[in-house]
């Protein structure tokens, strides 16, 4: 079910119920949860829940065997096993078809012919493999001992808030949280639903509303005009964002509610000077896996300049993967690799802040990069991402299509991102405590939800991630 | 509390205050004795913004202020008949296909419109016979023609008369409204409440919970080809049936949604070509005039560079007539009854 339905919010208000009528009474406040989120998970598919338990047994065991032996080969092996099932699952049921196709001709120059199965994608089956690699890895780093409980550890993999599409919260901080009873408080209430309101807002009134527009250019990408095609390009840079960090939003306001942190997930990203720091805005989550997991271990910066563009480049070429079975998906992935090698040789990786004329400059041309990358990322292929930047850049006629909920949402998102630029925006909606002007603003932004709700489902986009 | 109570109130008179202005309204209607129907009550002003944006004043049976002023005023009279193309809401009514063929036509003839979204050739055909009586010198009835559906049997809308194949027959389905309807739409539509009922109420009522939804659409046999003779049997039945109401005023006016954008090209290619050609040479046959409106339909993108179907809200090429649409259609009327009626 999606948390913007009816259904979730019915499902949500009986957890809670059960939840307020347990107080302190932990292993069933746990036990609960771990059951609402497997039926969360079964109402869209059950069969995928064998997944689930297979990804939660095996790490569990695994944690475990790793916090009883210090012998570096039994480690590594124990190691290897959490990777073959984790990375085994991801890559048959998210890439199995993809890299047939992709090599396919190759394979047939040699005889051999390979065919593809029809596999559904287990829906945020590439979030929790990574959520659960975190756990073994960090153990087998020594930076995190193996938990005892198995009920806990499978409530931190399944936890339904961030089950099914982020963010992908690390065992260090959610396990910790899940040691104490949680009492409901009326100021994780509040600031829950707060969160969670907006998240609704974003998603269901602004995104949704930009991808009527900008699903069908794209789909019919070449046959708009040079404005309508920017516009298009423009809408779907907010729609990904408010669409995404929308749905963060509620999940880190649902998670809240029942007293638990999952911490944050963007941060502004469309305030940004540079792709580097673009990229510690944005889906924060991962950024930050992809850092601790890949780059890192590769070598980060630590065995010089040119094995450090190689590791970056290596983990953003498989970050663009982590996103989608397609090329364009990777290409995406490789060109902010290149971003962020040319930011690193340019700015010799100092994270001045620029002001002024030059922050603002270099604004632009961040902004503007991360719009066609935007543009590659959506497109269904090389040529339709062909077709859309031709006419931005070098336009002939076409139809022209100019929706002005596009430059009217421009135009909010850039007054809220100044608002926030300039320390206003935290102050001004999300006080510590409940201003007289709080609920107001929460019940409006409700009801033009409620009143401007779209026909016809319309799903997260990263659901499909 | 009052914190929350006063944000509650605010915030209702937050929604009722956008809403007016971004909402569509509710219709509210009247029984009209001399039609025997439901039709819009007079003095309503509806809007619509679900896709384009426009306003309607409703004068006397059921017809806009345009209308009702062309049925009275004295001459010779055209009626356009139809679906949603031609009861046209997302467009101004000025801007309407019949009043822009009135400016054309320069008051020689006085054109309106009766037209309800849904309306399939049986609707047109029992409304016909209502509104013969109310109109004192019609020299022509046409029947705007958007899809070769328009003209199929089977086809099963709630609220609309109905066309059935076996033995071929239309049968006449009267719109009813409930008491609760009747009660209260006018006080939304004059309170600008539309939102409470259109978006909260219809959608809770519709809301499928923890289940699949229904699936309303009509069941269409058009994928199912048809055999020429069974073409022939419907076309000849819907002509024949026709004429005997409207007499030999009888005109079809096609008018599909063309050009569209598929695949990243702007195709004029129709895909009923084959049926609308067994359908004009059936009127022609039977001594019914046909305009065919695609060659002005396909002049609009080139001369203005946008597409006779879609708004700045809705999908290019796909939906409604814009007014560029509208303009497109009464161009051809215009041309096709100049020196005829004119």
């Amino acid at each position: 079910m999606i948390f913007s339905s009816l259904e979730f919010i019915i499902f949500f208000i009986i957890v809670l119920a059960g939840l307020a009528l347990m107080p302190g009474r932990n292993t069933a406040r746990k036990t609960l949860l771990l059951l609402a989120s497997y039926y969360f998970y079964a109402y869209w598919d059950w069969r995928f829940l064998s997944l689930i338990w297979i990804s939660t047994i095996v790490d569990f065991i695994v944690g475990a065997r790793l916090g009883r032996t210090d012998d570096p080969g039994r480690r590594k092996a124990l190691l290897l096993v959490s990777l073959c099932v984790n990375l085994g699952l991801l890559g048959f049921f998210k890439y199995f078809n993809f890299f047939i196709e992709s090599f396919k001709p190759l394979a047939q120059a040699v005889g051999f012919n390979p065919g593809t199965l029809e596999i559904i994608l287990p829906v945020g089956i590439s979030f929790y493999t990574f959520q659960t690699l975190s756990y073994t890895i960090d153990i087998y780093r020594g930076k995190l001992k193996p938990h005892k409980s198995m009920l806990d550890f499978a409530l931190f993999v399944a936890f339904f808030p961030q089950l099914v599409a982020g963010p992908i919260v690390r065992a260090a901080h959610f396990l910790p949280q899940l040691v104490e009873a949680k009492s409901l408080t009326r100021e994780n209430f509040y600031a829950g639903f707060q969160r969670f309101t907006y998240g609704l807002f974003k998603k269901v009134f602004i995104a949704d509303r930009l991808a009527m527009f900008s699903d069908h250019v794209f789909a019919n990408a070449g046959a708009y005009d040079c404005p309508s095609t920017w516009l298009a390009a423009l809408a779907y840079s907010m729609q990904i964002y408010f669409d995404f960090s929308g749905y963060s939003d509620m999940a880190i306001g649902a998670a809240r509610i029942m007293g638990y942190d999952l911490g944050a997930n963007f941060n502004f990203p469309y305030l940004s000077k540079s792709p580097r720091e673009f990229w510690r805005r944005w889906h924060i989550s991962l950024s930050t896996w992809v850092r601790d997991y890949i780059y890192i271990p590769l070598g980060g910066n630590r065995k010089g300049p040119v094995r450090t563009y190689v590791n970056l480049m290596v983990s953003m070429l498989l970050c663009g993967l982590w996103h989608g079975a397609a090329w364009t998906f990777v290409a995406w992935g490789g060109l902010h690799g290149l971003a962020l090698l040319g930011n690193r040789i340019i700015s010799g990786g100092n994270n001045e802040s620029r002001s002024g004329l030059v922050g603002f400059l270099h604004w632009t041309g961040t902004m503007l990069f991360v719009v066609v990358g935007w543009v590659l990322f959506r497109s269904e292929s090389f040529g339709k991402a062909a077709l859309m930047l031709g006419q931005m850049f070098r336009p002939h006629d076409g139809v022209s299509w100019l929706f002005p909920f596009v430059p009217f949402i421009l135009l909010g998102t850039l007054v809220v991102h100044l608002l926030e630029k300039y320390g206003v925006w935290q102050r001004l909606l999300l006080p510590d405590s409940a201003r007289w002007y709080s609920p107001a603003i929460l019940f409006s932004l409700l009801w033009l939800v409620a009143v401007f709700y779209p026909e016809g489902f319309k799903p997260f986009i990263y659901f499909q991630f | 509390m009052r914190s929350w109570a006063g944000g509650f109130v605010f915030s209702f008179l937050f929604i009722w205050a956008v809403s007016s202005i971004f909402v569509n309204s509710v219709a509210p209607v009247e029984y009209d004795s001399r039609l025997d129907k439901y039709v819009y009550r007079e003095g309503t002003v509806t809007q619509w913004r679900s896709e384009g944006w426009a306003d309607t004043g409703y004068g006397t049976h059921g017809l806009t202020l345009l209308g009702t002023e062309a049925l009275m005023s004295s001459g010779p009279k055209v009626v356009l008949w139809g679906n949603s193309q031609v009861e046209a809401l997302q467009v101004e009514d000025r801007n309407r296909i019949i009043n822009l063929f009135n400016k054309m036509a320069k008051g020689e003839v006085k054109g309106f419109a009766v037209a309800r979204g849904g309306n399939n050739c049986a609707d047109v055909y029992f409304d016909i016979a209502r509104y013969e009586g109310l109109i004192d010198e019609a020299v022509a009835h046409v029947v705007l023609l958007n899809n070769v559906k328009f003209l199929m049997p089977d086809r099963d809308f709630e609220g609309h008369s109905k066309f059935i194949n076996g033995p071929l027959s239309f049968v006449e389905e009267k719109v009813s409204v409930s008491p609760r309807a009747m009660r209260f739409w006018p006080v939304i539509n004059k309170y600008k409440l539309d939102f409470l009922y259109h978006d909260i109420y219809s959608k809770l009522k519709g809301y499928s919970l923890f289940q699949k939804k229904i699936n309303h659409e009509p069941k269409s046999d058009l994928n199912n080809k048809r055999a020429d003779k069974d073409y022939e049997a419907i076309f000849g039945f819907v002509l024949r049936s026709m004429m005997s109401v409207a007499g030999g005023k009888l005109v079809f006016a096609y008018a599909p949604n063309l050009p569209y954008v598929h695949k990243g090209k702007v195709l004029i290619n129709d895909p009923d070509s084959e049926l609308i050609i067994k359908f004009r040479e059936k009127c022609t046959e039977l001594g019914v005039g046909f305009v065919d409106a695609r060659p002005w339909l396909g002049e609009v993108y080139p001369q203005q560079g946008v597409l006779p179907h879609g708004f700045f809200n809705s999908e290019q090429g796909d939906g409604h007539l814009n007014k560029y649409g509208h303009e497109a259609v009464a161009k051809a009327l215009h041309d096709y009854f100049k020196g005829r009626i004119y």
